[in-house]
């Protein structure tokens, strides 16, 4: 399950794809929103993704995790659109035999998400807003 | 593709300072996040010599001054993110995409 939505991402969904009668382990990473940035305030995140490249990345990233991990399940859901302090921005949840591979694949999974996948963020302070940029593009490319 | 819908997609643009004609091809360009807002809109219009990937991104750089300010802006060519010797043409899918900042 890979989704891109406009509404709350339903976190027990997101677990209940990725869990597996096999596994001995589910391992879950939630994104929230924080209400501070670089000493400010923020009142909302605008999200906004290039929805058809992001979903072929992440199956990309996910792929790549199947490859790395015995991966019994997994979920990834982004939320897109305005977000407030406290609301979940992202969800990504995997199953596997032992915990030590779920930890691992999660943990790859998102950091590659913020790493590559099209998605942008911008924090609206009081005062103003702010594009966010993450990492330099010459890290995207090497993975391809 | 017929040959009116290659003449269609080709135009000639006027003439430059020393008098040479130049090919110029209509590319059309997704954006996204502080690139859409520099350049203006979520899908843009542009007449455009660029054959490969790195020459779109000078043209584009020559043309909109702040988007060099950004330190890397990727190109995507039908989903795909592009190497600067990545050919492309008017049928592409072209994408302009700032640093990402998901999670």
């Amino acid at each position: 399950m890979i989704k891109l939505t406009e509404k709350a991402i339903d976190v027990q969904k997101v677990i209940d794809t990725a869990s597996s009668l096999g596994a001995g382990a589910v391992d879950v990473f939630i994104g929230t929103v924080r209400n501070n940035a670089h000493g400010k305030t923020v009142l909302w995140l605008e999200y906004e993704s290039y929805e058809s490249m992001a979903i072929a990345e992440i199956k990309k990233i996910v792929d790549e995790a199947c490859h790395q991990w015995p991966l019994l399940g997994w979920g990834v859901s982004h939320r897109i659109g305005t977000l407030k302090p406290g609301e979940v921005s992202v969800v990504v949840a995997v199953s596997t035999p032992h915990r030590r591979d779920a930890f691992e694949a999660c943990q790859f999974i998102i950091d590659a998400i913020k790493e590559r996948v099209p998605i942008w963020k911008k924090e609206v302070f009081e005062d103003g807003e702010e594009w966010i940029s993450a990492r330099p593009a010459a890290s995207v490319l090497a993975h391809h | 593709m017929t040959i009116l819908q290659c003449l269609q997609m080709i135009s000639f643009a006027d003439k430059d300072m020393n008098d040479n004609f130049i090919l110029m091809r209509q590319l059309q360009l997704k954006t996204f996040g502080i690139a859409r807002e520099i350049l203006g809109a979520r899908e843009v219009s542009l007449k455009s010599n660029a054959e490969t990937v790195g020459m779109l991104r000078t043209e584009l750089i020559h043309t909109y001054p702040s988007l060099g300010g950004l330190g890397s802006i990727m190109i995507a060519v039908n989903r795909q993110y592009a190497q600067d010797d990545n050919a492309i043409s008017p049928d592409d899918e072209i994408a302009i995409l700032p640093p990402v900042s998901g999670g």
